[in-house]
């Protein structure tokens, strides 16, 4: 640690400079205000300087004014020292920039404690510097007039120029042409704003290569003792990238957007106009069979049977995709739905398939959701016929039960039935996906993948919990009713 | 040696310095030489600057005299030559407020007590030990 001391008296100079030497400090004389300023000036020089008041040339108040008003950014703690000790020569030393103050004849052990004192604060300087310098956000402190006094390694990499090359411009030198005025109103603004903080704006910068940068720019005011506004200090966010990413994913989410748009549409149009030639092959071949019946040979009678299998498998076909696309295209409105009642239609409709095979379907208190009345039905109505389709040796057992979870509910569907591998877990919801033989469990393969639009449709996910033979848990998420709606639909 | 910290012990007539309480430790850490070269230099600087004195006071240069007794004040303090010390802030004060004194007479005063004052210190300091004269 290196100490200056400054003062025209060779005696003190010496005996100064003795003491700090055995106290373990590198001393650095001069015997003059231009010495001092010189030793100063050295970026490697003393930190800290004990001052002579009155020296020939620069007195000390002189060389706290002038080394104050030249920073560097490095910061250098001044101790004046002078026989002078009236209250206004401390308020002077002190306006002039000086830490500390000690009169003469110096008492040698306030003088270590104060000097001992003054690196403490040089420490937690240099720490708050590095942080300053290290932060990796953008960051300068400018004066009333705008002038930049201060810049950190962060700010000087994000305008691509060296600190030297900032500090004594002003911010809006390096805003682009355009935003120049904006700028300095910002910047105005901010200055004689009532509150410290401001709301955050953007700017665009001009890099050095010309390049135009975006950033987020946040400024608080700098006050001294007094309450008055020095300054501002300014932390600039780079989101050039930011932003371009997220022009980039509007752009993708709309091309997205538009590209299901269409898919779906065609897929409706496909199936609905494929319905009329299908029915029409369908109906003729239906009656193929029932008039030609025996009277060709046996060959022929196998032929027509697989024909007419084959236009009632695709009719089916065509009807569940077009059952699929008109999720997306032609759902309802988004109402508040008791889950309770919807169980009931369920329940009426599957009511044959239970019967033959003697399931029991329980439910627990269900809630009202917000949702599409009819979708929810086919939804349950998917999923209980699923666990009564694909049941096991014993008769199915089907459970259906809600959990709260925040402004979510959690509906499972749990059976008994012959479970699915996990490696299939997520296949399974996938359009035309089937993981047994049609003659075992019959099916187009498209029920799961109906249950996740209209869950997607929904805001929600879908997905399952199974082991082979132990049954199969489905859960998906809803919305919760919002209280007020749910006052306002009752 | 011991330090001579009181009028009793002197072996002249007046005293116009005492061993100050650093000087005085100094001796005790066994730096005799550094005491000695800080008292050389003291009577070095001080016989520069009563010369500056002496012009200012011919010239009735308020300014310069102020700042003259001033940084004599602050050495003779560091010494504890309380005589000088007590002088130069006579001198500082009436030059402060512009007041019109005899201040050659002053000076001339000043003079005599650093004489003393040279006289006590060098003795004192031929008979730190390590000195070749005492």
């Amino acid at each position: 640690m290196r100490v200056l001391v400054a003062d025209d008296d060779t005696v003190y100079r010496m005996f100064l400079g003795r003491e700090l030497s055995k106290w373990g400090y590198q001393v650095v004389t001069a015997c003059d205000g231009a010495g001092a300023l010189a030793a100063l000036e050295d970026r490697a020089g003393p930190s800290l300087a004990i001052l002579d008041w009155s020296m020939p040339g620069a007195d000390g108040v002189e060389v706290c004014r002038r080394v104050r008003a030249n920073s560097d950014g490095r910061y250098i703690y001044l101790l004046l020292l002078t026989a002078r000790d009236s209250p206004a020569d401390l308020i002077a030393g002190m306006d002039a920039g000086a830490d500390d103050y000690l009169t003469k004849p110096v008492n040698m052990a306030e003088l270590q404690l104060r000097v001992r004192a003054g690196y403490r604060i040089l420490e937690f300087e240099e720490r708050l510097r590095q942080l300053f310098d290290g932060a990796p956000i953008a960051y300068h402190e400018a004066d009333t007039n705008g002038v930049i006094i201060r810049v950190n390694h962060a700010e000087c990499r994000l305008l691509g120029r060296g600190a030297e090359e900032i500090l004594g411009r002003r911010v809006w030198d390096f805003v682009t042409p355009g935003q120049v005025e904006k700028e300095k109103a910002v910047f105005q603004a901010a200055v004689e704003a009532p509150n410290q903080r401001m709301e955050d704006t953007e700017l665009e910068l001009r890099g050095r290569n010309g390049d135009t940068l975006l950033v987020r720019l946040q400024q608080n005011q700098v006050r001294d003792s007094r309450g008055t506004v020095t300054g501002l200090r300014c932390t600039m966010l780079d989101i050039t990238e930011l932003r371009r990413q997220q022009e980039l994913l509007k752009r993708q989410a709309a091309d997205l957007a538009r590209s299901n748009a269409e898919l779906e549409q065609f897929a409706y149009v496909a199936s609905h106009d494929l319905q009329e030639p299908l029915r029409m092959v369908a109906s003729f071949t239906q009656l193929l069979a029932k008039r030609y019946a025996g009277k060709l040979d046996a060959k022929a009678d196998e032929y027509i049977k697989y024909t007419v299998d084959g236009a009632k498998r695709m009719q089916q076909l065509i009807t569940d995709l077009l059952a699929l696309s008109r999720v997306g295209t032609a759902g309802g409105d988004f109402r508040g739905v008791p889950l309770a009642d919807v169980m009931s239609d369920v329940l009426l409709n599957l009511g044959p398939a239970i019967q033959e095979s003697g399931a029991a379907v329980v439910h627990d208190s269900l809630p009202t959701v917000l949702a599409d009345r009819g979708q929810m039905t086919q939804l349950l109505q998917n999923l209980i016929g699923n666990a009564i389709k694909f049941r096991g040796a014993e008769s199915p057992q089907v459970h259906i039960s809600a959990v709260e979870a925040g402004d979510e509910w959690t509906i499972s569907v749990s059976d008994n039935g012959i479970g699915i591998a996990p490696e299939h877990a997520e296949r399974v919801f996938q359009i035309f996906q089937r993981l047994h033989t049609r003659d075992k469990y019959p099916g187009t393969g498209i029920g799961l993948a109906v249950c996740r639009k209209i869950v997607e449709r929904h805001g929600g996910k879908i997905w399952l919990d199974s082991t082979p033979g132990g049954g199969t848990t489905f859960h998906f998420i809803l919305r919760k009713l919002a209280p007020d709606a749910d006052k306002s639909l009752r | 040696m011991n330090a001579i910290d009181s009028e009793d012990t002197c072996q002249w007539p007046r005293v116009p310095w005492r061993l100050s309480g650093a000087l005085a430790d100094l001796e005790r850490a066994g730096e005799s030489e550094f005491v000695r070269d800080l008292i050389d230099a003291f009577l070095q600087d001080t016989a520069l600057r009563l010369e500056s004195m002496r012009k200012a006071a011919a010239s009735t240069d308020f300014e310069a005299l102020a700042a003259c007794s001033h940084a004599l004040r602050g050495s003779t303090l560091l010494v504890n030559a309380e005589q000088l010390a007590e002088l130069c802030r006579e001198i500082e004060q009436h030059a402060t407020g512009r007041k019109h004194r005899d201040y050659l007479a002053m000076v001339d005063r000043l003079d005599l007590v650093l004489r003393e004052t040279r006289e006590a210190m060098m003795c004192y300091a031929d008979a730190l030990p390590g000195s070749v004269v005492c």
